[in-house]
């Protein structure tokens, strides 16, 4: 890529990100909630709402290209500087943004002189971190090389949202974060920077989690305390960088809790543009996570305990019905204008949590293909290759297999959370016994505890049993940051010992969590010597050797990038590595079944436009490596070019 | 705050530091090693030669299952 050709990308890029921003922006102001905390949480769900529509619709349209894009976003920006009232509202922007400042100066003020040197350090060091992982690493965690990225890289090679001939079925799972990844892809045609994809989801359960401690009466000091905690989670820190999609779970469910809490906490009078602002971010912010993974599904009645507790069980249906009655008030007072905008943002909501279902269900049968649906025994929905299944046996074996994890004994904390919980140092350390103690002497902080509870043992009914499963409980570790953020608020000052010994513990928690995760536990400095020798632009999935056989490296030096290549793996391999960095191969299944013969599969490699096979140890069935071998013995139809790739003879 | 509450939560906190005590007592072998290595590593980086190549003794204390799944 030349460097003129860089520039424009770039240039597409800023466009579209003024575009999605000041869209962002026009609709925050329609809004309002009235606390800065809950502000700053529905600016960063918004502009990630915005992002994943923007790409969506455009991925739908086929217009997934960088040109594309940007004359999108272009026409979006002169739109909105043609329309009077939007223009208005553009122009109060530098007001908002002065009294976001204001807002900031006021919560720095509120540290003590210690937090604000610390919460420095913390966010420098963070910051280095994720720069550096994010330069420095192409992906490698396993089902991002299956099926996240494999959605990721199709769409920007073709432009388009589509569905593609592949044995990896889970492309058909709901894919709002592929789709939020895709504009880290689209612009430069590259996945240099597509571990940026988990930063908006870690920044929003942050702000989330303060937002949270703030609703249960936290002070701005210890609030900001739990929130850091919180982010220093080593399983949500290896997440977010990651390439997955939990994190994103993670911070839907967290800023789904901020809101609720905040509803279910309101006493009157309220004004009715408030609740009709929560309710409206609340409906968003589910539908965003319906489709992005199922589970959250699993995850709403802990947060529906908490809503009901927090009112109290007897006022609850009173206190709700009261908020739907202002938000129906605060929707009345509303001009037309707003409605209709609102209206459609919800229109792109129920989109981006539908699409999916509703496709696979028009297509298979199935919503949830390729998942069937079993409950207690009975078959819900049939179809596809594997079965999710609800029933209190799983729930059993599952709280047996947490109890095994419970304290990280197995083994380092790694990307995939093998045999551990990934919770780290703080978790443990100091939010487990606050959480306990917190939980059973506040009752102001119970509801939390049991929503966060019923959502763990709910969930725990339907996941499949794995040592790596723990990743679909990222939010989970919200519970003790909150629980301490509302015990140091209690912490006496006297004798100086005290705060001291809290906050040097604190302290050294955090240190430890980052510091377990500054290499993912997996990568060791060998390894990052090689990778950095090459440019950037050249750092390939395919030749950091974590987890990668030999075999994608050779299909990356020996396939020529200007053909399609052939490949054959099983239902959980490796098919984004061979892709490329800049996404420029194009790929092609080739189906074999052990009974072929050699004529015939390199007949159907024929029909599939390609003279390549690519097979892999640990990732094609085995028995189809052996056929495939054995055609290239003895001048047979096939010729093997090097490791695991097959050419078709000249002479066949 | 009465002194009674004073004293409460004093025992509160020193209870709660003790429990605090025991979980990382209990949590710190063998994350201390995992959460040390990284730094250790680094720390060879920027004094290349001084520091022992400890990779094969880390490895040889676990052993986790690999995907896939």
């Amino acid at each position: 890529m030349s460097a003129l050709e860089i520039a424009l990308r770039l240039g597409a890029w800023l466009i579209c990100t003024f575009f999605v921003l000041a869209l962002a922006a026009l609709i925050h102001r329609q809004l309002p909630l009235g606390r800065p905390a809950l502000s700053a949480v529905s600016l960063i769900l918004l502009v990630i709402f915005l992002t994943t529509l923007f790409v969506f619709l455009a991925g739908l349209l086929g217009l997934l290209r960088a040109d594309s894009l940007a004359v999108i976003g272009f026409g979006g920006l002169v739109l909105m500087a043609a329309i009077p009232p939007w223009r208005k509202s553009l122009q109060q922007i530098p007001h908002d943004l002065s009294a976001s400042v204001t807002d900031l100066r006021r919560f720095w003020s509120s540290l003590p002189r210690w937090l604000r040197f610390f919460s420095v350090a913390a966010v420098l060091a963070s910051l280095l971190r994720f720069a550096f992982l994010i330069w420095a690493l192409p992906p490698f965690v396993w089902d991002s090389l299956t099926y996240h990225l494999t959605n990721v890289a199709h769409w920007t090679q073709v432009g388009r949202i589509e569905l593609f001939d592949t044995p990896i079925l889970r492309i058909y799972t709901p894919a709002n974060y592929e789709v939020l990844a895709t504009w880290f892809t689209v612009f430069l045609h590259h996945d240099a920077f597509v571990e940026t994809a988990g930063l908006p989801a870690y920044l929003l359960a942050l702000v989330a989690v303060y937002a949270c401690a703030r609703s249960l009466g936290c002070s701005r000091p210890a609030s900001w305390m739990g929130a850091m905690a919180y982010a220093s989670t080593p399983a949500l820190l290896l997440a977010t960088t990651g390439t997955k999609n939990d994190p994103h779970i993670a911070a839907y469910y967290l800023a789904s809790l901020a809101l609720v809490l905040d509803l279910a906490g309101k006493r009157p009078p309220v004004h009715p543009r408030q609740s009709l602002s929560s309710l409206v971010l609340l409906s968003i912010t589910l539908l965003l996570a319906a489709g992005t993974k199922a589970y959250i599904a699993h995850l709403l009645p802990g947060l529906a305990l908490t809503a009901l507790l927090i009112p109290g069980m007897r006022r609850a249906l009173p206190h709700w019905r009261a908020r739907l009655a202002e938000a129906a008030q605060g929707w009345r007072s509303l001009a037309a204008s707003t409605r209709l905008s609102l209206l459609l943002l919800l229109l792109g909501a129920v989109l981006l949590g539908g699409y999916w279902n509703v496709r696979n269900w028009a297509l298979t049968g199935n919503p949830f293909y390729p998942y069937g649906v079993t409950i207690e025994g009975a078959r819900i929905f049939t179809g596809g290759e594997r079965t999710a299944r609800l029933n209190l046996a799983r729930l059993a074996e599952n709280l047996e297999s947490l109890a095994d994890k419970f304290g990280d004994a197995a083994g380092p904390i790694e990307p995939d959370l093998p045999e551990t919980t990934g919770w780290g140092w703080f978790f443990y350390g100091l939010g487990l016994p606050a959480a306990l103690w917190v939980g059973l002497t506040r009752r102001s902080f119970l509801p939390s505890v049991l929503g966060f509870l019923l959502s763990l043992l709910v969930l725990m009914l339907s996941i499949r049993p794995s040592p790596f499963n723990m990743r679909y409980l990222l939010w989970f570790p919200a519970v003790a940051s909150l629980a301490y953020a509302c015990w140091l608020d209690d912490l006496p000052s006297r004798p100086r010992v005290l705060p001291i010994v809290a906050l040097v513990a604190f302290s050294v928690a955090l240190a430890l969590n980052l510091a377990m995760s500054l290499n993912y536990s997996r990568v060791s400095l060998d390894r990052f010597g090689l990778v950095l020798e090459r440019p950037l632009w050249e750092r390939q999935a395919a030749l950091l050797k974590l987890n990668m056989p030999s075999e994608y490296e050779h299909a990356i030096l020996f396939a020529p990038a200007s053909e399609p290549l052939g490949y054959n793996v099983g239902s959980n391999g490796f098919i984004y590595p061979l892709y490329r960095a800049d996404l420029s191969q194009r790929l092609v299944y080739v189906p074999v079944s052990e009974s072929d013969d050699c004529p015939s599969i390199a007949a159907r490699m024929r029909e599939r436009g390609t003279r390549y096979l690519f097979v892999a140890e640990g990732h094609t069935p085995g028995q189809i490596i052996s056929r495939v071998r054995v055609c290239a013995q003895d001048g047979g139809s096939l010729a093997e070019q090097s490791r695991g790739l097959y050419v078709i003879n000249a002479g066949s | 705050m009465s002194s009674a509450r004073k004293i409460i939560s004093r025992l509160e906190f020193w209870g709660l530091l003790v429990a605090s005590t025991l979980l990382i007592s209990w949590y710190a072998y063998p994350q201390i090693l995992f959460a040390l290595y990284p730094p250790y590593e680094l720390l060879r980086l920027v004094l290349p030669g001084l520091l022992p190549d400890l990779a094969l003794a880390a490895n040889s204390i676990w052993s986790l299952p690999e995907p896939p799944r």
